[in-house]
């Protein structure tokens, strides 16, 4: 075998090593992160309804109000480029094939967030989670993942589809 | 470069070829600032003389990761794959 053969030459010589390979194998992929951010979101327009509530607003409510605003803001890109990336560099045919929705669905993901991003409006973000929720839940599926809903233990308690990992 | 160049495969690489003309297709061994020396294909050649690189398998970063290179950072041109169960 001829590559036996160089093998036992590599012993004598040493020859130098190169790799063919620049892939980054992390596949590490999961769209917990962008649940969360879609969580944070909802929880960012509660907080600023409440706000919304006062008939005036102190400087420090003020600077709140700004600060929920952007935190919206950045958990909308956030959302958005986790989204992204799974659909980029996870998702290939086999999965298309299986879930044809899927483009339209993170079409309609991106839309929802980024309206969800312009307005102070939870019925928006809460549509925003359910499409997120089904990506997750394809997501899991195409792994051979069950899935199942619960509500999140913490604000604001909406329903989120989590992967049932078995021991 | 799976599946063309398995791991713990030999390759057979000369260093004076690089002066010859390159093209598409040729697989070549550069020095990449980012990566380090690694074996790739020659994807294209842009006017300006810089080489476009890929790997062949689909996880592969993809051509504008890689980015351009030049011709000085080509070490040479690999002319022999020996993948392990090859026969000569």
């Amino acid at each position: 075998m001829f590559h036996k053969l160089v093998s036992n030459l590599d012993k004598t010589f040493k020859f130098s090593t190169v790799s063919a390979h620049c892939d980054i194998p992390c596949k590490i992929y999961d769209p917990s992160a962008a649940q969360i951010a879609v969580l944070t979101m909802i929880r960012m327009v509660d907080l600023l309804e409440e706000l919304n509530q006062k008939s005036s607003l102190t400087a420090n409510e003020q600077a709140q109000f700004s600060r929920l605003v952007a935190q919206k803001e950045e958990h909308g890109l956030k959302a958005k480029a986790e989204i992204c990336v799974i659909w980029g560099d996870y998702i290939k045919q086999p999965q298309l094939d299986q879930f044809p929705e899927l483009h339209t669905l993170v079409h309609s993901i991106m839309l929802t967030a980024s309206k969800a991003k312009q307005e102070i409006d939870k019925t928006v973000t809460l549509d925003l989670l359910d499409k997120v929720n089904r990506f997750a839940d394809i997501f899991w599926q195409s792994k051979g993942v069950a899935t199942f809903t619960a509500t999140c233990p913490y604000p604001p308690a909406q329903t989120v589809v989590y992967p049932k990992l078995g021991a | 470069m799976s599946p063309k160049i398995p791991q713990d495969s030999y390759v057979l690489v000369m260093p004076w070829l690089k002066i010859l003309a390159l093209k598409r297709g040729n697989i070549i061994k550069v020095k990449h600032p980012q990566y380090g020396e690694i074996i790739k294909s020659v994807v294209a050649i842009d006017n300006d003389g810089c080489i476009w690189l890929q790997g062949l398998d689909p996880s592969s970063v993809t051509i504008a990761q890689m980015g351009p290179i030049s011709a000085s950072q080509v070490l040479g041109k690999v002319i022999k794959i020996i993948a392990p169960n090859s026969r000569p």
